[in-house]
């Protein structure tokens, strides 16, 4: 990828009319680097070409060897950015370099930015005429709120649905290398989103089934889950809600330790507005299995619904049962966070009791 | 109350994997099993048991290793061009925590260093000559409250630190770390933490940041980078401080928010995880361990008949983990025993 000649860029006679700029760090700075020589040399002419801000094919060049040397190093990303708009440069090679660079550089924010950043430019061209475009290239459909898929033609629909499938197939490459990346899952939420409501929402269901097939205690897919459902078209209406409470049930009760589905199931009903008591029965009904029953998760769900009845019902009686899961948790099951349970049964105390 | 003074077997405690394993629950037990081995000498099981009174912070050890920073960094270190205030914030910050008193000459070339990574147009950035950025910034001004003299002060350029901040605000509320860069939740934090230093918290400035930071709250109760995604420690904490910057905690839903919190402490480890199902790591005594402050703030203002007179989350159980299982015998902390 970079120049595979013997002479440094900088002593071939294209580049002799540049003055470069030495680092100026100020008299006897604090953390100096030993720098190599390639890079200080090739650091100098960078200044002097970042000074002008010279839009040419030899700057293009220049910012991929420094990012080479330097992954991280913002400023000459941004300037590329710039550059690859102004020489009006083919994207799809960019695309892959880029794959190239996340390979070798996975949890770089640079480099995901700048996928973000070059796939938001392409995916201009989907975007009705009338729609202003900026000279950043990140705040290019940002500003317009993204892609209105329902709205294009048929031609652009399958241009969109080819788009995302090539993101959402790098990004997939990038999830068996670490199914967790950070940056991989935050990039590949906004591929779902920025396209629009497309046919990928329902497919990412089946996507993340694989993932938790591979690995039940993988929370980043869990957390995807919960975003397919209440970011984009699916919803979660009273159909998918049952559907979902059902699939969680079915994870819990292979892996009852497992923190990931628990919180799920407690977020989706909360969040569709479902009591907790709906999962009252289920909870009990796993207390008694000896492979259950010393899970914090099923202990802090079943304090959930008590605290949740003792609020509605008001009696001693039921505020007494969730202070004794509390105390459950502190003592027996789950003493580190002895603490948070303890004072979670304090709270308790401001449930106002009918004499 | 901690881990190595618990009652019962060290090895009682820990994951369960509920006989189902999988990549997460076989690195959770490998982890655990490299702790237990750190830990294992000051238990009750060990033949001969070492103190416990016997753990300290080696301080020393580990001002030796931060000044062995300042003058002379390998090559390998030029992947970190980019974050030299960074190098100096994290150098002076350690020092003066751990009681090392900064002399004057340090103190200069910090000031005269920081000075020449302000831009022109506002911010600070990485290196001399890049463009300014947040994280640069919230580093460059921190070092210079740090030796808080009035020419530390002086090295910042309010005016246009305001206008650089306001140039990567964006209209959603949210901060994008640089001019044409990503956004996320460190955003919001980097600007707050810097412009509440120095005093430019304008009504411009501040609009819209904490409703931005109110939407990375998960169904977890914890806080992503950006709005959707997964609860992550280090984003909680550039959240949950942008907040309390802002007087907003207000935006948040505080009783699941605890709960995840107190919920990333390793039930063996004594450490943090910064996500559910993930590993500990010493880094995220911070990010988590910084969250506790805060949050006990945040409770007693709800009730002041149950005042938190301490931190909920086990604070013996953390020591143990970095004092025990995070402090390199050369100087320096870690993550985890390799």
């Amino acid at each position: 990828m970079s120049d595979q000649d013997d002479i440094p860029f900088y002593e071939k006679p294209e580049w002799a009319d540049i003055v470069p700029i030495p680092q100026d760090d100020g008299p006897n700075p604090l953390v100096p680097i030993a720098y190599t020589k390639e890079y200080s040399t090739t650091m100098d002419y960078f200044r002097a070409i970042c000074r002008t801000q010279e839009q040419s094919e030899r700057a293009l060049d220049l910012t991929k060897i420094v990012i080479e040397l330097s992954p991280s190093h913002y400023t000459v990303w941004h300037y590329r950015q710039t550059l690859l708009k102004a020489l009006n440069k083919d994207l799809s090679s960019e695309l892959d370099w880029i794959q190239y660079m996340i390979d070798e550089n996975p949890k770089s924010y640079q480099i995901w930015h700048h996928r973000q950043v070059i796939v938001d430019h392409i995916s201009a061209a989907l975007l009705p005429a009338d729609v202003p475009t900026s000279s950043t290239f990140s705040t290019l459909t940002t500003a317009s709120g993204g892609i209105p898929y329902n709205a294009l033609s048929e031609q652009q629909k399958e241009a969109a649905r080819e788009a995302v499938k090539v993101e959402l197939a790098f990004i997939a490459a990038a999830l068996e290398e670490d199914s967790k990346n950070y940056h991989a899952w935050s990039y590949r939420q906004w591929v779902l989103s920025h396209f629009g409501p497309g046919p990928w929402w329902a497919e990412e269901l089946e996507y993340i089934d694989k993932l938790l097939e591979t690995d039940i205690r993988n929370n980043s897919a869990w957390n995807q889950r919960f975003y397919a459902f209440t970011q984009g078209p699916l919803g979660l209406s009273q159909e998918n809600v049952e559907k979902e409470i059902k699939y969680t049930k079915t994870k819990i009760e292979r892996t009852p330790s497992n923190e990931s589905p628990w919180v799920y199931l407690g977020g989706v009903l909360r969040k569709a507005n479902h009591p907790m008591s709906e999962i009252k029965e289920f909870c009990e009904s796993l207390l008694p299995m000896p492979r259950a029953n010393f899970s914090p998760y099923l202990h802090s769900t079943l304090l959930e619904i008590y605290e949740e009845e003792a609020k509605a019902r008001r009696t001693i009686e039921s505020v007494t049962k969730a202070k004794e899961a509390a105390v459950m948790l502190a003592e027996k099951v789950d003493p580190i966070r002895a603490k948070y349970w303890n004072w979670r049964k304090g709270q308790l105390n401001n449930i106002s009791v009918e004499a | 109350m901690g881990v190595l003074n618990r009652p019962g077997d060290i090895n009682s405690y820990g994951y369960n994997d509920d006989s189902f394993p999988t990549e997460s629950s076989e690195v959770q037990l490998e982890t655990e099993e490299s702790i237990r081995r750190a830990f294992f000498s000051y238990t009750p099981e060990s033949p001969r048991p070492t103190p416990l009174a016997s753990i300290e912070l080696r301080k020393m050890r580990h001002v030796k290793y931060v000044l062995g920073g300042i003058d002379f960094l390998a090559s390998y270190w030029t992947s970190l061009d980019a974050s030299k205030p960074w190098l100096c914030y994290w150098i002076l910050h350690s020092l003066d925590l751990l009681g090392y008193k900064i002399p004057e000459k340090l103190a200069e070339r910090a000031i005269s260093t920081i000075s020449h990574m302000q831009c022109e147009t506002g911010g600070f950035a990485g290196g001399p000559g890049q463009e300014a950025h947040l994280a640069p910034t919230y580093a460059a001004v921190n070092v210079l409250a740090i030796i808080g003299t009035k020419e530390a002060y002086d090295v910042i350029n309010r005016t246009t630190l305001l206008e650089f901040l306001l140039r990567v605000k964006q209209k959603d509320g949210s901060f994008t770390m640089t001019v044409g860069g990503e956004t996320d939740v460190r955003g919001s934090y980097c600007a707050m933490s810097a412009a509440t230093i120095t005093n430019i918290m304008t009504p411009e400035l501040t609009s819209g940041a904490a409703e931005f930071v109110g939407r990375c709250q998960t169904y977890e109760g914890g806080l992503g980078g950006y709005p959707g995604v997964e609860a992550h420690g280090g984003y909680a904490f550039c959240g949950l401080a942008a907040l309390e910057l802002l007087g907003r905690t207000d935006v948040l839903d505080v009783d699941t928010f605890v709960k995840w919190s107190a919920s990333r402490q390793m039930s063996l480890e004594g450490g943090f995880q910064g996500r559910t199902n993930k590993l500990v790591d010493g880094c995220y005594s911070f990010w988590m361990g910084g969250v506790f402050p805060i949050i006990g703030k945040m409770l007693e203002s709800f009730d002041a008949d149950n005042s938190v007179l301490d931190f909920v989350y086990d604070r013996d159980a953390l020591q143990e983990y970095m004092l025990v299982a995070c402090q390199s015998k050369t100087g320096g902390l870690r993550d985890k025993p390799s």
